[in-house]
């Protein structure tokens, strides 16, 4: 026998499964790879390159760290991935400076500050989001987006809502072959809506989601439970069964949802915990959606539930194995049942619930009255109580819409209980429903003395219902 | 409690040895005897130097307290009690004795139907250890004075490589079911239920052939650490042993596979524990095998046996999860010695522990429930309370979290590190 000499000697267990950080930052950003594709195949090479800078900007950022605090250079991938995660989070048409100050800011500031890798308290993409939201509002809520053909509007800038700030009117009217609401939803899945670079096509990360599901990168019950939570509150907040998934393929959920809330360093460690953060996440990004003044609330609910995560990890523990009470009773796994309780009752809401809603007739508040002309006119009689100087006042007008071009040709008041606010109606005459439904803010404040803001925004709420009416209850199409 | 489905499952790499019919090695011309092979007091040595002793000869007695007699394994003169490394690397006093090769044995007288007391007392003569690797002297294990009414035989040999269990199921499993017998009744057992994963399908189907209507097998989840005690008894039973108890207080013995069989040869043919089936593994090794090795035969003569090639990278006495690695050949076998691998750099990798990337694996693959990430962290800034909130008490040393860790930490050593200060300093 030859003589064996060089081995070594290690503690136990001298096998290893294979994974390692590197692997892991790996899968991530192999995962991350169909969303940039699909980005820069929407929105152009200008989009890559800002996903590039990005990248680069993180990884030069976390060396430079490293360079003035002496320590050694990081190979681990990871700056790459959250340089990768908050580029496809930026606007394709954002300024060059925009992934750099938000690259810098999400290594520098919200990562190696307080200690690099593992150490963060905060997911470092979803804050610098919520950072240049903040600080460029109007340039990172500058979406662009598809004409009716369903190509790309490529030419410069061009604000274009998302579902979320403009409803249905920012879908086209049909999409391979399919209309209506169904239409939609593939447009979502598809991404031919504006939105971010890597969370438009839905496709594209639910690929990447499996994917990482599938390698047990990330914890499937994250992105499961916050989707099944987010459908649930979707449901309960807005009272359709549309909206759920209309909402839920629609801004960052999805992405956020598979990619920024599974962040190892910022979610819990326990798989209960996981559930419970999971769940957290969903209500509030609904409730942000729903109540709050920002259409998207998914980087804010992840910043809100990365708070509350040491607080679970320190003081939610698993149940260990044997583990008795004081009185010599086994240890009841509380949060076991607490998380297949709520789960299950969530699942079972939404079976009961939805197929109920979906089947219910929509209602039309607004809606009087109806009728088609012979020359292809619709003629409503609509309006309601108005909240007017505070004080619910009756308004109705007669309005009149063309069936062919989908313009509103005329509308008159009926009775116009008005006290000052008159409505102005020549913002809405003579335009489609695409361009009433992107009217909102400063371009309805029109009187500069009584400030007829509430009177336009239920005009146009108004108006909104009569060509939902049209399109879903007499069979006309109302997009322009 | 649900099934056990923590653990972690690594490749288990058993189809090198799985099929090696279980061979005899040969007699070393000297074997260096350790006086410790079992928890407790190292026993006391009766012989001399110059002495000559006959295979099966008792050359050490059980010391007071918890301890085991010791039987010489092969015929020859006493060279003395000699200082000796062990594999943990601590020196310890050995019994060295050549072998003369005349091979003259004696062996105790063998028992027909024995009664609980008699076989309980043989296994304590013939210095019958918990053979899976923990040296528990078996007498005091099994003498359980009827608290326990089933006994669950650990088949379930869920480290990787090692197949000696696996060829002694197959290879003695009529020997096996009696020394189930007899275990059962020592222990005053009623039923017993052996527990095999299911990588070991064939054991599975021959046992459940042969066995009587009070044994039963269960077929268990390939899945380390199917064969830890605790969640052994789980899985064949249902029954939760409480944190800080015996099994016995949960009325289950369990005994492993190897115990079974020596009790078996101790009682029917008064064979003493001097030897014991071993697998010799790895992929640097030419002919994996598993073999009757005698104890205190020096690992270098086990290599040299079954052709040990010299780029092997590490050498593992044990299993790959819990063994200890070798540090020289000099060190000899014993009781508890149930595998030795020799792995190549593919097999055991040296690792750099980097920093925590709070993945959170450790917690989910620890079978106990414990969080080692978060103990490591208390430990290292010597909060040992929080340490001890997060459960590194329990800890049964497996090291799942090590293994799966991907930042490649050193979570099991911090863990039992913990474990043990908590323990010396009584917090």
């Amino acid at each position: 026998m030859a003589e064996i000499s060089n081995y070594k000697v290690a503690a136990s267990p001298h096998k290893l499964d294979s994974s390692s950080t590197r692997t892991v930052m790996l899968d991530v950003l192999i995962a991350l790879i169909p969303c940039l594709v699909c980005g820069v195949v929407y929105f152009g090479l200008y989009s890559l390159a800002l996903v590039v800078i990005c990248m680069a900007t993180c990884f030069l950022s976390e060396q430079l760290y490293n360079l003035i605090r002496k320590k050694p250079f990081t190979f681990d991938l990871s700056a790459l991935v959250t340089g990768l995660i908050l580029g496809l989070n930026l606007p394709p048409r954002a300024p060059w400076y925009i992934p750099i100050i938000g690259g810098v800011f999400a290594i520098i500031i919200v990562k190696m500050l307080f200690g690099g890798l593992g150490k963060n308290f905060a997911n470092p993409a979803a804050t610098a989001r919520v950072f240049l939201l903040l600080a460029y509002g109007s340039v990172m809520t500058k979406y662009i987006g598809f004409d009716i053909a369903g190509n790309i509007l490529s030419t410069d800038v061009v604000t274009a809502p998302t579902y979320l700030s403009g409803g249905t009117a920012v879908f086209q009217s049909s999409f391979m072959g399919v209309s209506g609401y169904w239409g939609y939803v593939l447009q979502l899945l598809f991404g031919t809506v504006g939105g971010s670079i890597g969370e438009t096509c839905k496709i594209a990360v639910l690929a990447g989601g499996v994917y990482l599901g599938v390698r047990r990168v990330i914890d499937w019950r994250i992105p499961v439970v916050y989707l099944l939570t987010a459908a649930v509150m979707l449901l309960a907040c807005y009272g359709s069964a549309k909206e759920v998934l209309l909402q839920l393929l629609s801004g960052g959920l999805l992405f956020g949802a598979v990619f920024m809330a599974t962040d190892y360093a910022t979610s819990p460690k326990w798989k209960y915990n996981r559930v419970l953060y999971a769940f957290g996440l969903g209500v509030i990004t609904v409730l942000i959606r729903r109540f709050g003044s920002y259409p998207e609330g998914t980087s804010l609910a992840i910043l809100i539930m990365n708070l509350l995560v040491p607080l679970m990890d320190k003081f939610i523990l698993p149940v260990r194995f044997g583990q008795m009470t004081k009185a010599e009773k086994p240890k009841p796994q509380i949060m076991r049942w607490v998380s297949l309780g709520l789960c299950a009752v969530m699942a079972l809401a939404l079976v009961v619930a939805v197929p109920v809603m979906a089947t219910r007739p929509k209602e039309y508040p607004y809606v009087i009255s109806a009728e088609r002309t012979a020359e292809g006119e619709y003629v409503f009689e609509a309006g309601g109580m108005f909240p007017i100087g505070g004080t619910p006042r009756e308004r109705t007008y007669r309005v009149v819409i063309d069936g062919e071009t989908g313009i509103v040709v005329s509308i008159e008041p009926i009775t116009e209980n008005n006290k000052g606010y008159v409505a102005e109606l020549s913002l809405f005459v003579g335009k489609t429903r695409h361009e009433i439904a992107v009217l909102s803010g400063d371009a309805l404040s029109t009187d500069s003395e009584f400030s007829a803001t509430y009177t336009n925004t239920e005009l146009r709420e108004t108006l909104l219902q009569c060509f939902d009416y049209i399109s879903s209850e007499m069979g006309g199409k109302s997009n322009g | 409690m649900t099934l056990f489905d923590k653990g972690v499952h690594p490749k288990d790499c058993k189809n090198l040895s799985a099929g090696a019919q279980i061979k005899k090695m040969p007699d070393p011309e000297k074997v260096w005897l350790p006086l410790s092979q079992h928890i407790g007091k190292p026993a006391i040595p009766i012989v001399a130097e110059g002495d000559h002793v006959l295979r099966g000869q008792l050359v050490a007695k059980k010391a007071e307290g918890l301890s085991a007699n010791i039987y010489s394994p092969v015929a020859g003169i006493v060279k003395g009690v000699v200082g000796h490394i062990t594999a943990s690397g601590k020196k310890q006093d050995h019994i060295l004795i050549e072998n003369d090769f005349s091979d003259e044995s004696m062996q105790l007288p063998s028992l027909k139907d024995p009664t609980a007391e008699e076989i309980l007392e043989r296994i304590d003569e013939a210095g019958i250890v918990g053979m899976g690797g923990a040296g528990f002297p078996a007498a005091v294990k099994y003498n359980v004075g009827g608290r326990a009414d089933e006994l669950v035989v650990n088949g379930a040999e869920c480290e990787p490589y090692i197949t000696c269990d696996y060829r002694i199921m197959i290879e003695y499993a009529e020997e096996f079911l009696r020394g189930i017998g007899y275990v059962m009744k020592a222990c005053g057992a009623k039923r017993a239920v052996i527990g095999i994963e299911k990588n070991k399908p064939y054991a599975i189907a021959k046992l459940k052939a042969l066995c009587p209507q009070d044994i039963t097998v269960c077929a268990l989840r390939t899945r380390y650490p199917q064969g830890a005690e605790k969640q052994l008894i789980y899985s064949c039973t249902k029954r939760v042993v409480p944190e800080g108890k015996l099994p016995v207080d949960a009325g289950v013995v369990v005994a492993n596979v190897h115990t079974v069989l020596s009790v078996c040869r101790a009682v029917e043919e008064g064979l003493p524990c001097y030897e014991r089936v071993m697998t010799v593994s790895g992929k640097c090794v030419e002919t994996p095998s598993n073999l009757w090795v005698k104890n205190g035969t020096p690992l270098r003569d086990v290599a040299k046996f079954c052709g040990a090639k010299e780029d092997c990278a590490r050498i593992v006495s044990g299993g790959p999860m819990m063994g200890e690695a070798v540090f020289s050949l000099k060190v000899c076998t014993g009781k508890t010695t149930s595998s030795l691998l020799f792995l190549d750099a593919s097999e055991c990798e040296d690792k750099v522990a980097s920093v925590c990337i709070g993945c959170g694996r450790c917690i989910q693959a620890c079978p106990m429930g414990l969080s080692p990430t978060f103990i490591e962290e208390a430990l290292f800034r010597k909060d040992y309370a929080e340490a001890k909130r997060y459960g590194a008490s329990s800890c049964i040393a497996c090291g799942c979290c090590s293994y799966v860790c991907p930042a490649k930490r050193f979570l099991a050593q911090s863990v039992r590190l913990a474990k043990k200060i908590i323990a010396e300093r009584k917090i």
